[in-house]
């Protein structure tokens, strides 16, 4: 595509990757949370996958493996929600305003929620970009 | 005064994003209503909101109709 978007997007992605874990990691004392911060993450990749051309985005994303990784964090996702239920009795603790570290475990829950939703994401993006171009025999397996 | 000015602003411009031709144009514009209706989210003390608005439906579904009409048609007939 244009040299203009390319060079846009790339001085543009890591501002709006950095910006998208800071509202996932503060999820729990500021506005945001998981699924906003996933959706800017899932933005900035896709900003990407705008400027660039068929070969590069299959070869930084691969559907199957998004697929791997989005259950794994899914699994990881139910042993900490049972880690918390189970051993420590409590999972939604009472924060502190402005503290990191007195969440309990909605901090990890919001990090965790925010990569599933950028997986997600990236799943969507990945067919819609991919409809631009030619249809292949390993399509949609 | 700024409130009601930002309101009658996403409705003028939700009314040429209808009447528009040019179709990248008109999914711009409707970007920039849903932008005016994150300011007043955040107005209204609903903060969350707005950033969820902003990163939605400026974002994704932005993108998702631009593709769209690079598969189909620029110019509307």
């Amino acid at each position: 595509m244009d040299a203009i978007i390319r060079t846009a997007t790339r001085v543009l992605f890591p501002v709006i990757l950095l910006f998208g874990i800071y509202i996932s990691v503060n999820g729990h004392i500021t506005p945001g949370g998981g699924f906003p911060a996933g959706v800017i993450l899932g933005t900035a990749f896709l900003l990407l996958a705008i400027g660039a051309d068929e070969t590069s985005i299959d070869a930084r994303i691969s559907k199957k493996n998004v697929m791997y990784l989005k259950g794994s964090f899914a699994i990881f996702l139910l042993l900490i929600v049972i880690e918390g239920y189970i051993i420590r009795n409590n999972i939604l603790k009472t924060q502190d305003f402005f503290e990191i570290w007195s969440g309990g475990f909605t901090f990890f829950l919001n990090i965790i929620g925010g990569f599933m939703v950028l997986l997600g994401i990236l799943i969507i993006v990945y067919s819609f970009i991919m409809t631009m171009y030619p249809p292949r025999e390993d399509d949609w397996k | 005064m700024f409130y009601e000015a930002l309101l009658i602003a996403a409705i003028v411009m939700a009314l040429v994003a209808i009447e528009m031709k040019d179709l990248l144009q008109s999914v711009i514009l409707l970007g920039s209503t849903n932008l005016i209706i994150a300011i007043v989210f955040f107005m209204l003390k609903a903060p969350d909101i707005a950033i969820t608005q902003a990163a939605v439906i400026g974002g994704v579904v932005t993108m998702i109709f631009v593709v769209a009409i690079k598969k189909t048609e620029r110019f509307e007939k």
